[in-house]
């Protein structure tokens, strides 16, 4: 009944697990090339987007889609065991993701008074909003699962 | 909780690696379920018992405090 009710994720074959991997070596490389094509071309004129700006969003793709891959791929030997490893993983990993968040200002804080510079809030707006979906989502997706099923299970009740 | 299934994995004479194949796991796996680091599902405990031909409860015996 449960699995009626629950929405089920289905992994991709092991194939893009090698995909990722590829993508997680080449696709910086690639992202700095055309980066470099496009500005040498003045479709680009500042190249902060990509270089000088950690926090900017495009060095990040080829490294995000290249994780994905490696984490939503099955396993070469793919069984119950390694289901729940994933599933404790996936777990755990949301968990540190929340106190290392909320944790942040603190650690540039003490960044900053190392270095000497001015105290300030670290711009976190986008990686907090991120985790807000996450949780909500979890939240929202656990409880109404958590509803349907035992909704279907007071039908069957005897 | 406990279990006899190295016990009767030998009486079947057979290795880790034949009973993972029979059950469609990995040979980890059922290492992991012998050395009690990784309980298995119920249709995994059914299937083995069939194998083995014995009850489930002789296969996992629930020890104090579980």
């Amino acid at each position: 009944m449960i699995n009626e009710t629950t929405f089920q994720l289905q992994l991709l074959p092991y194939t893009y697990k090698k995909y990722g991997f590829w993508i997680l070596i080449l696709g910086l490389p690639i992202v700095a090339a055309i980066v470099y094509l496009f500005k040498s071309t003045g479709l680009i004129t500042d190249s902060r987007s990509f270089f000088d700006e950690w926090n900017d969003t495009l060095v990040y793709y080829p490294i995000i889609i290249g994780m994905a891959l490696l984490v939503f791929s099955e396993e070469k030997q793919e069984d119950e065991m390694v289901q729940s490893l994933r599933y404790k993983a996936f777990v755990s990993g949301v968990f540190f993701l929340v106190i290392a968040l909320l944790f942040l200002p603190v650690f540039s804080i003490i960044v900053d008074s190392v270095r000497g510079r001015s105290l300030g809030m670290p711009d976190a707006g986008g990686m907090l909003g991120a985790l807000f979906l996450l949780l909500i989502y979890t939240y929202a997706s656990f409880k109404y699962n958590l509803y349907r099923t035992r909704k279907a299970l007071e039908t069957d009740e005897e | 909780m406990k279990n006899n299934i190295k016990v009767e994995r030998a009486k079947k004479d057979l290795t880790q690696e034949q009973l993972a194949e029979t059950l469609g796991v990995t040979r980890q796996t059922i290492n992991a379920i012998e050395k009690n680091k990784y309980l298995p599902s119920t249709l995994l405990a059914l299937k083995m018992s069939a194998l083995f031909g014995v009850t489930v409860n002789e296969l996992f015996i629930l020890e104090e405090g579980d």
